[in-house]
């Protein structure tokens, strides 16, 4: 009985399926005699093994290879879909509204618009360098920091608008054509 | 490897070269060639004709789009029925559910099984039960006996472990089991 307990149903699968060496065949075949549940799940799973051994390949309909060959010109769906998405002029403007969010972000993660020191910005230190009396007039009446995060705020939001429109509905759209 | 499986893959690889080259009609000799597998396994996992022959033509124009890219580390055949599995997966999520009666299962295989098969009543209710597994059961069953793929081969084409598809297929056999106990019991009723 101790024996019985080593050889588990997976065992008997792999008895069936014919991966054992003899040794182990041995050892299944006793334990089969031993046990009467082993030997009712073999009978079974033998009886399933010996039908499943005469599956058959099922043929689809005569004109399969031509419908194949016929589609092979149309352009796979998920080309289509970045198709779609690159042929709008406005894929290059999220790109390019996206890169500045994001070089925006890093050049004040690194420090290189410090942040804490925006309040000098309106001194005449930082903007007395600067040629135009336009760009002069105008950091003068503006809190950098709020010109920032409100620039910040517009690009995010740019980014967002963008992508919604010109990456997921595409595919939305797409994907609904292949439901209906 | 037999020699007629390196026969086979050598003579894929001839297709597929002159395919990549330019001779777009070659294709349709691979297609001819793998078709019944093909569709074999999609119909296993959708369980209808149409949606199968769909996925099954889906998959062979992906596999054509995507053949510069076949590497040939491994044999075409099990490239593509990964393909075609991928395919016909995705195509069960997006399939309406059906819920067959055994009686619909029964008329539906009919029709596709000779007069020989339907002689032979283990094999027919063994049809029929396949046909009520979840689909990745019966596609793992189907790739184990129909061609007789190894675990590797089959963990190949499911993305997933030989462990894994080894347990997967020992589950498979035991709802198989079930599942055709259920059908003769309900046979048992009817009659």
């Amino acid at each position: 009985m101790k024996r019985n307990k080593k050889i588990t149903k997976e065992l008997v699968l792999d008895y069936i399926d014919g991966l054992l060496s003899v040794e182990e065949r041995n050892e299944v075949e006793q334990a089969l005699i031993d046990s009467p549940e082993l030997k009712a799940f073999f009978d079974e799973q033998q009886s399933i093994h010996k039908g499943l051994k005469n599956l058959r390949l099922m043929r689809p309909r005569p004109h399969f290879v031509d419908n194949v060959m016929e589609g092979l010109d149309k352009i796979p769906q998920k080309e289509l879909v970045l198709k779609a998405i690159f042929k709008n002029r406005g894929f290059l403007l999220l790109m390019g509204a996206a890169l500045t969010l994001l070089a925006t972000i890093y050049l004040i993660k690194v420090g290189m618009v410090d942040l804490t020191g925006l309040k000098d910005f309106n001194t005449q230190e930082v903007y007395q360098d600067l040629d135009t009396d336009v760009i002069q007039q105008f950091f003068q009446g503006t809190d950098f920091n709020t010109f920032l995060k409100g620039f910040l705020f517009f690009d995010l939001f740019l980014v967002f608008l963008l992508f919604d429109k010109i990456v997921l509905k595409p595919i939305f759209r797409k994907r609904a054509q292949m439901h209906y | 490897m037999r020699p007629s499986t390196v026969n086979d893959q050598e003579s894929d690889l001839q297709i597929i070269s002159e395919v990549i080259g330019g001779d777009k009609s070659a294709y349709a000799d691979l297609v001819d060639k793998y078709k019944s597998y093909a569709y074999s396994l999609a119909y296993r996992i959708l369980n209808n004709q149409e949606d199968a022959e769909e996925a099954a033509q889906d998959a062979f124009i992906k596999a054509y789009h995507a053949l510069p890219k076949f590497g040939g580390q491994s044999k075409f055949s099990t490239w593509l029925y990964r393909i075609v599995f991928n395919t016909a997966i995705s195509y069960k999520r997006k399939q309406k559910h059906y819920h067959d009666d055994i009686e619909v299962v029964h008329s539906k295989f009919a029709g596709e099984l000779d007069s020989s098969a339907e002689k032979n009543d283990r094999d027919h209710f063994i049809h029929l039960a396949l046909g009520k597994l979840l689909p990745t059961d019966a596609a793992i069953i189907t790739l184990f006996y129909l061609k007789e793929h190894s675990l590797e081969e089959i963990s190949e084409i499911m993305g997933t472990k030989t462990n894994t598809v080894k347990v997967k297929l020992f589950r498979a056999r035991k709802r198989l089991a079930e599942e055709l106990k259920r059908i003769l019991k309900h046979e048992a009723v009817t009659l």
